[in-house]
Order: C-alpha cells, then structure tokens, then sequence
C-alpha cells in the first residue's frame, strides 16, 4: 500500500468534537420513562424479524 | 520484528449491518411488504446520493462512497426481510467509524423521506422482542495461511473441484424439477380455470405460483415450496459445505482464529450493545447468547459461528459459478476473515474500541508479536457466560487449569498491544499510523479502567452500560414491555431513538466529526477497492451506458467498447489513471 496515498484519509484531526448544550440527564431519563409505557406492546409487535438474519 | 510484519492498522476492513424494520402504517392503510419499503427507501437514498443496481441475484445498489445497501432475506415467505448496508472497504478504525456512521445517517435519513404509507424507521439490533437474531458482521482482511498450511489450503481448494461440480449438478436437477413444476401448475390453472369463480382464482394462483408480482413487491413462492427449498438447499449443498468446512477448520486463518478467540469472547464487556432477556435479565451483549459454534456457515449448518465463513461457500458455489476466474480468489494469501459475533453499536467510542482493538490484536498476531494467548476450555460456553454477567466477576477457564475474567482477558491483550506498538515506534517513529494506534490503545486502556473502577463514567460511551443505566434510572419498576422498549428503543435511528435522545441531550461522546461524517457519505475512502468503484459510480451511474457494478469488478459498456476494471488491482495501484466518463 502507497503510504502516500493515505495520508490526507489517514491524518486526522483527532481532537474530539464540540459537545451539544447540555440538558439533565434526569430530564432525559424522565422524558424516556414516560415514552417507554406508551403502546409498548404495539412498539415491540412493530420490530419483528421473521427469521432473522444472517 | 520480521522485515514483512504487516503495516499497523493497514489491513482492509468492512462492517455489514443488518437494520430491522419497523413500520407504523397510516389510518386506515395496511402494511406493505418489506420489499416494497426496502424499494422506496432505495428511492429516496439515489435521490440524496448516486447509486448504481448491484451485480447478481440479491437485490442491492452501491453508493457514491463505495458502500452498498441490500435487502437481506432469509426465506421468501413469512414478511421475511431486513435492510442490510455494507460500508466500502476502509483501512484503520477511525475511517471504518466514519463510513458505518454515514452509512447509519444515509439509510436512517432515506427511511424517513420514503414514500411510504405510514412511518419507517429502521432500528439498529441484532435481537428482535421474539428473540429473531440479525445484525452485524465484521469483515478483516487476514492471512489464510503461511507457509506449508497455505499449500494444504490450495491443495484442498483443488480436492473441492469434484465436490463442488456434484453441488452444481444437484442445483441444476433442482432448477430443471421446479420449471417442471411450474409448468405442470400452469397447466393444471388453465384446466381448472373454465370452473372457478374470479375471487378464487387469486387464491389459487397464489398457492400455486406465490404472490402477485409488480414493479414494488417481489416475487415469492407459495409457502410450502418456500418451506421445502429451505430445507432441501443446504442438503444440496452438503457435500461442498462439508468440505470447505473440513479444509477451513484444517487450514484456514488457524494463526488468526487461535490468537484472536479469548479477545472475541471477552470483547462484549467494550462493545456488546445489551440486551433484556424473556426473564428480564440483562445481559451484556445481544448476539453473544445466540452463538452456537466456533467455525460455521451461516444458512448451512452451525448457522451462529463466532467465524463465519459463509463468504466463501457462496464465492465457491454461485460466483465461481457465474465468472469462473473468481475461484481464483480463494488462492490468494489473504482473504476475507468474518466474524459474526460483534453487536451493533450505538455508542462511537463502543464501535471504534469494537473494531479498532480487533485490528490491533490481528496485527499483533501476524507479526509474530502476541506470545502466550490463553487457549479456552470451550470458548463458545465462555462467551455466553461472560456477556451474561454484567458483575464482570466470571471467570472463565483456559487449558491448564487457570482461569480468567473478561478483564483479565482484555488486560492480557491490551498490554500484549500496547508492547507491540510502542516497539514499532521504537523502529519506525515516523509511521503515520503510531497516532491512531496509541488513540485506541489509551481508549481501550480507560474503558478497562472505568468497568472495574467507575462504571458510571462510560454512559454514553459504551452501549451496555448505557442501556443498563437507562434501564435502571427510566424503567426502574416498569412493567416487562416497557423495559423491553427502552431496549429496542435504545437502538431506533431516528429522533424518537432512546440513544439520538441522549445524544441531543449532550450525554454522549463523539469521537468523529461533522466533516468527516459529512466527506464518508459523499466521497469514499482512499486506497482501497472502494475508491475507484466510488469514482467509476460518480463518471458513470447518471449516463446511459450499461454499468454492472460488484464489490470486485466494474463492467462499463457493452461489445467492443465494454471496460472490465478490476478493483482489487486497482486498489494496489492508486495512481493508474481513472476511467472518465467523457
């Protein structure tokens, strides 16, 4: 492999990207429990793979 | 260190993932197939970047980057049917990263701009609430042998002919009995047809023939015949199957699979993706309780290997069938090691550790550098224990008696790294490479820390922890159904996605950027079979020529101006000139 070649895929900015505003966690976890209690049953009934897959 | 050590972190490396379906039809519609979705999504992905119809019988299209999307089905009948995307050929982790994340944005965005009658997501898992297993494979580009066992390897490719030529014979009897078949129904509907009422000609037809077929849903047989040609084809293709597995599990990548099992089967405690059992039980990783065998062949037998080496029964029986210089291929040193145990993660820095510590360790291995691997008492056992304790406290036991936690594992194999790269720097200072090695080496190093010291400090890093952290905190005392959705949930590709809401909160770490994210869905990587197939995409896929495109060979026109590129050479040849479409 030309080494060459890589460099400009390779060399990266590895600096970490800027984080988005904060919000609580807890608003977060508490968004999601009330998500997770609606029409669960339907929501797993949606996501069915006969099968599977590989 | 020998003079033909392998670069570090060069070796060619790709991700297959499977994305189940999820479809909420609007009032009042029913619920198409997953053909149908799978064709509208297509459409709305060549509407945002150019794709190309892929070569051979699997419905597929390659992308302007080099990836390509399919849609994977086991069976014919029974709704069968998931969106599969294959990211381009890529070198080194970081780059790997960047093309499975645009592949998840590309496919994510196209779901939701299809025209489609209700709404489509697609959630990235490997375990549906019925415990169907899918999901995602990891494809490295290794040695298949050296020395005398790459002889044995060749000399058994050659034995298989006779095998190989009873396969096709027996899949030649099949084809001939099903169009007799068919034209014994078809014969047998056009004498009924004078007595029966219209409503029930649809249904015979169907039982006869299958379903309907139009420009959005395929065609497919009747159940039963479906049924019959699952169970007939792996007998039909035994005797191949059975060879190829005698002269794999002989021969091939035997360096390779012993060096790398104890990091496989302790590897979910970085990048299992966790996972609600029907007891409501946590476990690490959602694959890992699945796998059955160490070497298999997926659709044949031992169909949940930790080594999957399906990739070459189809090359042998069906490419080699259509383009006999592909059997070739399988001659070469290095081949294509799959491994079919790996979650899919949500997590970046869980997928970066997931592929980037494999890398490591495979370079380790092949350059003779990894000495003194612990060889596991029944490894597949070992793996199923470790990803079912999130305590990490099992111990799991190596030949000789000592035993092991999934830490210690990690520990062994992280240091046995860490030597190795920092005596390469030690010879080579200048290898481009040392920084991104010494990025997942500090990576991996913390993720060990924080398991056995803080666990807390890797919500957002490392998928298990972050679902089990969402699961006590948000379903703490919720009913079964509601903490199986904050587990599926976790995984949907979309804003309503538990994983995109906490990522919009800001509680996850990135590790790509905006950029880079952006140049792997448009452009695709550099140095690898994937870029002039990328290239020859964007010159070619909007003209009218004929533009036949496969992960090794592009076919551009047709007689005497046809052009056969082949890309694996290119790939060695980055500066042959580009084929342009004027």
């Amino acid at each position: 492999m030309n080494a060459e070649i890589l460099l400009p895929e390779v060399i990266q900015d590895v600096a970490a990207p800027a984080r988005p505003a904060q919000a609580p966690i807890d608003q977060v976890v508490a968004a999601i429990r009330q998500d997770s209690r609606i029409e669960a049953g339907k929501y797993l009934d949606e996501v069915v793979v006969p099968h599977g897959g590989e | 260190l020998s003079a033909a050590r392998p670069p570090l972190l060069d070796r060619l490396a790709g991700l297959e993932t499977e994305y189940a379906i999820r479809f909420r039809p609007r009032q009042g519609a029913s619920r198409p197939s997953n053909f149908f979705l799978y064709r509208r999504l297509v459409a709305a992905l060549s509407k945002r970047v150019l794709t190309a119809e892929a070569h051979g019988p699997k419905q597929g299209v390659f992308v302007a980057n080099g990836g390509a999307v399919w849609f994977e089905m086991v069976r014919y009948t029974g709704g069968s049917g998931l969106i599969e995307g294959s990211t381009p050929e890529c070198r080194g982790p970081r780059q790997l990263l960047a093309y499975q994340r645009a592949q998840d944005r590309l496919v994510a965005d196209a779901a939701a701009q299809a025209d489609v009658p209700g709404r489509l997501a697609l959630i990235k898992n490997d375990r549906d609430s019925q415990n169907n297993i899918y999901g995602a494979q990891e494809n490295y580009e290794a040695n298949v042998a050296t020395g005398w066992w790459l002889l044995c390897w060749r000399i058994g490719l050659v034995l298989l002919v006779p095998l190989l030529v009873t396969s096709w014979l027996a899949l030649a009897a099949l084809v001939v009995l099903m169009l007799l078949y068919l034209l014994a129904a078809g014969v047998a509907y056009l004498v009924l047809l004078p007595w029966l009422k219209p409503r029930r000609r649809r249904a015979v037809r169907g039982a006869l023939f299958g379903g309907p077929t139009d420009d959005d849903e395929q065609g497919v047989l009747p159940e039963w015949l479906d049924g019959l040609l699952a169970w007939l084809t792996p007998v039909l293709f035994w005797p191949t199957a059975g060879g190829l597995f005698l002269l794999v599990w002989g021969c091939g990548f035997r360096q390779a699979r012993r060096g790398l099992l104890p990091h496989l089967v302790s590897r979910s405690i970085l990048g299992g993706s966790g996972s609600l059992d029907e007891q409501g039980r946590f476990h690490l990783a959602d694959k890992a309780g699945a796998v059955n065998c160490v070497v298999g062949f997926s659709g044949i037998f031992a169909r949940r290997p930790i080594y999957g080496f399906g990739h070459f029964l189809n090359l042998l029986l069906f490419r080699t069938f259509l383009r006999p210089r592909d059997y070739a291929r399988m001659f070469r040193p290095r081949q294509r090691l799959q491994l079919c145990l790996g979650d899919s993660n949500l997590a970046e820095e869980a997928e970066y550790l997931r592929i980037g510590t494999t890398m490591l360790v495979l370079d380790a291995i092949e350059a003779g550098c990894l000495p003194g691997v612990p060889r596991l008492w029944r490894p597949v056992q070992a793996l199923r224990a470790i990803a079912a304790d999130p305590t990490l406290t099992t111990q799991v036991r190596a030949m000789g008696g000592r035993r092991f936690t999934a830490i210690e594992l990690q520990r062994f194999y992280h240091q046995a790294c860490r030597d190795y790269v920092e005596r390469l720097a030690r010879e080579s200072p200048d290898d481009p490479r040392q920084a991104e090695a010494r990025d997942v080496l500090d990576r991996w190093g913390r993720a060990l820390d924080d398991l056995r010291q803080d666990r807390q400090q890797l919500v957002g890093r490392v998928d298990w922890v972050t679902k089990e952290f969402l699961l006590d905190q948000a379903g703490n005392g919720e009913s079964h159904e509601s903490r199986k959705k904050i587990d599926l949930c976790y995984h949907e590709l979309t804003a309503e996605g538990y994983f995109d809401r906490l990522r919009a909160a800001g509680q996850v770490t990135s590790i790509l950027s905006t950029e880079e994210l952006d140049r792997a869905m448009r452009t695709p990587p550099a140095g690898t079979p994937a870029t002039m197939r990328g290239h020859i995409l964007r010159e070619f896929s909007a003209g009218d020529g004929r533009l036949v495109v496969d992960w090794n060979w592009v076919v551009i026109g047709r007689g005497k101006a046809r052009r056969v590129f082949d890309l694996t050479r290119a790939a060695g040849r980055p500066k042959a000139d580009p084929p342009r479409a004027d």
